[in-house]
């Protein structure tokens, strides 16, 4: 029906900055971001008739796009390029008291956590989604979660902290 | 030590500068009704159908305002609809369906060669088991099962395609070969065959470096790489022009192999090239942002002239080589080079009426031959349009 497709799109329009921004955080590539977000939006196409009536849309949209970064790092050949390249964000080097010294090590933090970490990270802070929701969209147990939350936030945290010290005794 | 709380890392999550996002809503639409077939089926939950119970005999296609559908029984049959008062020779077009050599709910059209002799779709349940089928005069062959996703077919009747492993094959006279992979790379995409037998396709590596390559139906596991790295090839004439793109522009090799840059619209940072018949090649622009999405728009050039033109229409599935472009906006619809067009009609038993009923993927180079499917009852059946002038 044209109404649902309207609907769709007006959907997919709002949620595209914050999928993407969840896509990239999670797999730390601009290019598979946009692969998966692609097809995300192609496969909720599909099926929006059905998701639409979802009682919470988003979880159900965060758990296609988690299941479309597993599938994505499995079949890498496939990916579909989009018009040539977007430069990855510079990572400026660390200046003392800066915001952005802090979201670089955020960034680098995230680069060197294990992707179920990394996901639950996304998914809790980021998407804000309760632990069952993310459970669910991770195809795994709360307790699961919860272990995982717990070991990236203390990895996070040992990165932030790091940075903080240096921020106040700066070599 | 201090401590960083939830809320602060909620709040970093959330002002990380990341890339703008480079994805296509109207793609996922299109992209998206022609996977419904694979999905729909046997999967969610099905619609009672009610078939003949209290409908109205008209059928409404597509949503569109225009092109009422003919209710004809037996021959649906449409004069042609023309956007101008263009003194041009009536068409008339009738859709009929192709006969299903095997059973699956999912039976789509997707290609057909430069006479509208061939076409070539698939066949399957939808969940990754199509098998390929071939109809020439509307004879169908089912191909191998290890042919899968056939990409196009020349006016010999010779298919070629790209199975879900990357590997490139060609089917011809009954025989099924597989295409060789350059040293170096992992996976190829083919992407058309001209009557000469030339194939081409890109191959491509898992670090995403991709290379223009020229096979042919003679000698598959014989290959060249045309132009540098970076370079893609997407179609090529019956003359053996090869149209692709060269890092992020347009590009053209001459028959002779002699490569050059295709012209970009005024005002577009790059452009993309899909396929190309005869004189003509359509790809895409990416227009304005949308909510954070790039919508793309379609665009033709005129490979003689070198001139390019945007089209005003949200996507072109495909171009004949007479320049008549292939619009599959609800109903489909043929529109020409001087902008004269005809909504190719439904067939009457057809009742469904919501977009993406009508698919067309595949077109002749006189244009006259439309090949798709119908999704209606949660299944495709495949659907060949043959109009007169």
């Amino acid at each position: 029906m044209v109404d649902a497709e309207g609907e769709f799109v007006e959907y997919v329009s709002a949620r595209l900055p914050s999928l993407h921004r969840t896509a990239f955080l999670m797999c730390g590539d601009a290019h598979l971001a946009d692969d998966v977000v692609q097809q995300t939006i192609t496969a909720l196409y599909v099926n929006w008739r059905r998701v639409s009536r979802a009682d919470n849309v988003d979880a159900y949209v965060h758990r296609m796009l988690v299941h479309k970064l597993v599938d994505e790092k499995r079949l890498s050949w496939t990916k579909v390029r989009l018009l040539g390249s977007v430069p990855e964000p510079e990572r400026s080097p660390v200046t003392p008291h800066d915001d952005l010294a802090e979201r670089d090590s955020l960034l680098a933090a995230l680069a060197r956590l294990p992707r179920g970490q990394r996901t639950v990270l996304v998914l809790r802070f980021l998407c804000d989604l309760s632990l069952t929701d993310t459970a669910a969209a991770m195809g795994c147990s709360e307790g699961n979660v919860k272990s995982q939350t717990a070991r990236a936030l203390a990895a996070v945290r040992q990165v932030l902290d790091v940075t903080e010290m240096s921020v106040r005794s700066p070599k | 030590m201090t401590t960083v709380d939830d809320q602060r890392i909620a709040a970093l999550l959330r002002s990380v500068p990341v890339p703008e996002p480079r994805v296509d809503v109207s793609r996922a639409v299109r992209d998206g009704r022609r996977r419904r077939r694979r999905h729909r089926v046997g999967g969610i939950a099905a619609l009672t159908v009610l078939a003949g119970v209290g409908v109205v005999g008209a059928v409404q296609v597509g949503g569109t305002a225009s092109a009422p559908t003919p209710t004809t029984p037996a021959l649906a049959v449409s004069p042609a609809e023309t956007g101008s008062a263009a003194a041009r020779p009536p068409v008339t077009c009738q859709a009929s369906w192709l006969s299903q050599p095997i059973d699956g709910p999912v039976a789509v059209a997707n290609r057909v060669d430069p006479t509208g002799r061939h076409i070539v779709g698939d066949i399957g349940t939808g969940q990754e088991d199509g098998r390929v089928v071939l109809w020439t005069d509307g004879r169908p062959v089912v191909l191998p099962a290890a042919a899968r996703h056939a990409a196009a077919v020349n006016a010999s009747g010779h298919v070629v395609g790209t199975n879900g492993d990357g590997t490139g094959w060609v089917y011809r006279d009954g025989k099924l070969r597989f295409l060789a992979t350059p040293p170096g790379y992992d996976a190829v995409l083919v992407h058309a065959v001209n009557g000469r037998g030339d194939i081409v396709g890109t191959a491509r590596r898992s670090d995403d470096s991709h290379h223009a390559v020229l096979w042919s139906t003679d000698h598959p596991q014989r290959y060249r790489l045309l132009g540098q790295r970076g370079s893609s090839a997407t179609g090529i004439t019956e003359d053996g022009t090869i149209v692709g793109t060269m890092g992020e522009l347009p590009y053209r090799w001459t028959p002779q192999g002699v490569g050059g840059a295709l012209s970009v619209p005024d005002g577009y940072p790059r452009a993309s090239v899909d396929s190309a018949h005869g004189e003509w090649a359509i790809g895409m622009v990416p227009g304005g942002q949308q909510g954070g999405a790039v919508q793309m728009l379609p665009v033709r050039w005129n490979l003689a002239t070198g001139a390019v033109n945007l089209l005003p229409f949200p996507g072109a599935a495909g171009i004949a080589g007479n320049g008549e472009v292939l619009v599959a906006d609800g109903t489909p619809l043929v529109v020409a080079p001087d902008g004269t067009s005809r909504r190719l009609p439904g067939r009457p038993e057809v009742r469904a009426t919501e977009a993406g009923t009508y698919t067309a993927e595949g077109i002749s180079d006189d244009g006259l031959t439309v090949v798709g499917a119908v999704y209606e009852n949660q299944a495709y059946r495949p659907l060949v349009w043959r109009c007169t002038r």
